[in-house]
């Protein structure tokens, strides 16, 4: 459910390829003529408007927040935020309107075993992909459970069933997560709904309420979340994944802009910059160099 | 009417078509390998190539600009010796030409890794990359005619078997004088052009987007800059001196290598569009097809600097 920042859509095509949560797809924000046909079979004689210049140059990634397969059909679902001419174009599509994805790209979160208890973890655009994994784990048998964070009541993009409970207690509130059998935390930072403070707050209290108990910890949203998410993760000695964003032109590894800083011993220096849309976007948060 | 004929020669290099991709916007070849057939190209560049890894420059390395986009990535590559063991193997099972985009901060940078490069025999050719404008001392040899003649010379001795192509830069206030310059040198070819210098701010941070400040402008937006350059170097330089040239900046469709062509090119390069649609370049080289065909031209040759004036 959108609230007033985000927007949702649902893209239909058929035969895409396998795809698992954590990966994305690279977005068109121009409309495309026809179909890719073979390069030998181009009629040529009229502009080729697919690629014909365009205001709008580069694709934009989304991850995938929800893939439902009906035979060679396949619905992915996206959600964005308006930011800049691109975002703009695809929020104004209607249904029957025809874009050109790219996909799917980028290595996923890597699934722990049976016994493990996952505990998603997200904040405002960053749900779309834990969503996804929710659903995932939850058909793989592992218990999960959520925390989504936002700054205020109207930016939460989730249907609330129920109101969510102020302290940091799991309920079936939110409708997304509730449909896969997973309860979840709400925090707002400034209180509007849920509990008051960060992800962080309500993450901690589940630690310390469940000692001991095999958390593996997924997350996904703004950057300054994610770093504070693995402090905490690595404090507990928590197993911690979380997807990160990138500006990107391509997606595909060529042109080398989405860099994330991560550990490496081989290096000199202890460090080298892996590619986000490749390497990632999913990363362990243990190969992160967080910023420094 | 056979087909027409599409061939071209850069000095050594016997190129089966006109259509190359862009140095820096195609990896190493394996990249694209999944959404398009990278045989069909004419040549493949690959990314720069220098003496030792560079790990590049701190994001944000890209933004999007009105018809372009601004770059600063700042030569980030794996190094020669990497090079050598791993991309060139690679790059040659693309089952193309295969050139190789040499960058350095020192002649004795260039020449070092040019001479390796010449040793390994799947790749064709190299392009000196003297025009990057993304390091601190990268436009260094691409600004300065004498310079610039002078890494050329030095590279030629080194490049015994390939083709050596220099690429020139549009940030100069005569690009004749550099087209002159990689001539006497020794080029076999010239390509450009490359990107030109840009900045963008974010108003609200009062900070420019890009985090090295600066970067290179590229696609469309740079088409007619790159088609005047084309057509002066042709006119002034490369058309008496018998030197081809690889014209690129902004190419998308096969309607813009054409026009490439008239101005004077050769042969062309598709860069930033590949990072939209990889398979831009297959499109062009059956659109070139088609428009020689309906024009009764025999060769694409005869389409290099062929304008009505």
């Amino acid at each position: 459910m959108p609230c007033r920042e985000h927007f949702e859509l649902t893209i239909c095509i058929d035969d895409f390829p396998p795809a698992e949560p954590g990966q994305f797809i690279q977005v068109l924000c121009a409309s495309p003529t026809y179909r890719t046909p073979n390069a030998s079979k181009v009629n040529s004689e009229a502009i080729d408007v697919r690629t014909a210049d365009a205001g709008i140059l580069l694709r934009r990634p989304f991850s995938i927040g929800g893939l439902r397969r009906k035979g060679r059909r396949c619905e992915i679902d996206i959600m964005g935020r308006v930011v800049g001419p691109g975002t703009a174009w695809l929020n104004a599509r209607m249904p029957g309107d025809e874009i050109d994805v790219l996909g799917p790209l980028g290595s996923p979160f890597r699934l722990p075993d049976s016994r493990a208890h996952a505990l998603l973890i997200a904040g405002g655009v960053g749900l779309p992909p834990i969503r996804w994994l929710g659903e995932a784990l939850s058909r793989e048998g592992i218990a999960t459970h959520a925390i989504f964070g936002a700054q205020t009541e109207s930016l939460v993009p989730l249907t609330l069933t129920k109101p969510p409970t102020n302290i940091a207690e799991f309920s079936p509130c939110a409708a997304e997560f509730a449909e896969f059998g997973i309860e979840t935390i709400i925090t707002t930072d400034d209180g509007s709904c849920g509990v008051l403070g960060r992800v962080t707050v309500a993450m901690r209290s589940v630690i310390e309420q469940n000692p001991g108990a095999p958390l593996h910890v997924f997350a996904c949203g703004p950057e300054p979340m994610l770093e504070a998410v693995a402090s905490l993760a690595k404090a507990f000695e928590l197993p911690c994944q979380v997807a990160l964003e990138r500006v990107m032109a391509c997606g595909m590894g060529t042109c080398q802009s989405c860099v994330v800083k991560v550990k490496d011993d081989r290096a000199e220096d202890g460090w080298r910059y892996a590619l986000c849309c490749s390497e990632g976007p999913v990363f362990d948060t243990n190969d992160v160099a967080w910023s420094d | 009417m056979s087909a027409p004929d599409l061939s071209i020669r850069l000095g050594p290099a016997e190129i089966k078509n006109p259509v190359m991709t862009a140095s820096g916007t195609c990896g190493y070849g394996p990249e694209y390998g999944p959404y398009t057939d990278l045989s069909m190209l004419g040549a493949f560049t690959t990314k720069s190539v220098t003496l030792k890894p560079r790990k590049g420059n701190a994001p944000q390395r890209i933004v999007e600009t009105p018809g372009g986009m601004l770059n600063a990535i700042g030569l980030a590559n794996v190094g020669i010796d990497e090079f050598e063991r791993v991309k060139a193997p690679e790059a040659a099972k693309i089952g193309t030409t295969i050139f190789a985009n040499v960058a350095g901060h020192s002649i004795q940078e260039y020449v070092a890794v040019c001479e390796r490069i010449d040793a390994i025999d799947a790749i064709s050719g190299i392009e000196l990359n003297v025009s990057c404008p993304n390091v601190s001392d990268g436009l260094t040899f691409g600004t300065d005619a004498r310079l610039l003649a002078e890494v050329t010379a030095e590279c030629r001795k080194v490049i015994k078997r390939g083709a050596l192509i220099v690429k020139l830069s549009p940030n100069v206030t005569d690009i004749t004088e550099m087209a002159r310059a990689a001539i006497d040198g020794g080029a076999d070819a010239l390509s450009m052009i490359n990107t030109l210098l840009g900045m963008k701010i974010d108003i609200n941070k009062r900070r420019p987007v890009i985090a090295n400040r600066t970067g290179g402008l590229s696609g469309p937006c740079i088409r007619p800059v790159a088609i005047h350059l084309v057509n002066k170097v042709y006119n002034n330089v490369a058309k008496t001196a018998g030197i081809p040239i690889v014209g690129m900046g902004g190419i998308t469709n096969w309607q813009d290598a054409i026009e490439f062509f008239l101005a004077g090119a050769t042969a062309v390069s598709v860069g930033t569009a590949l990072f939209t649609h990889p398979d831009a370049p297959m499109r062009i080289i059956a659109g070139i097809e088609d428009f020689l065909r309906k024009n009764g031209v025999a060769s694409v040759r005869d389409l290099v600097g062929a304008l009505n004036e």
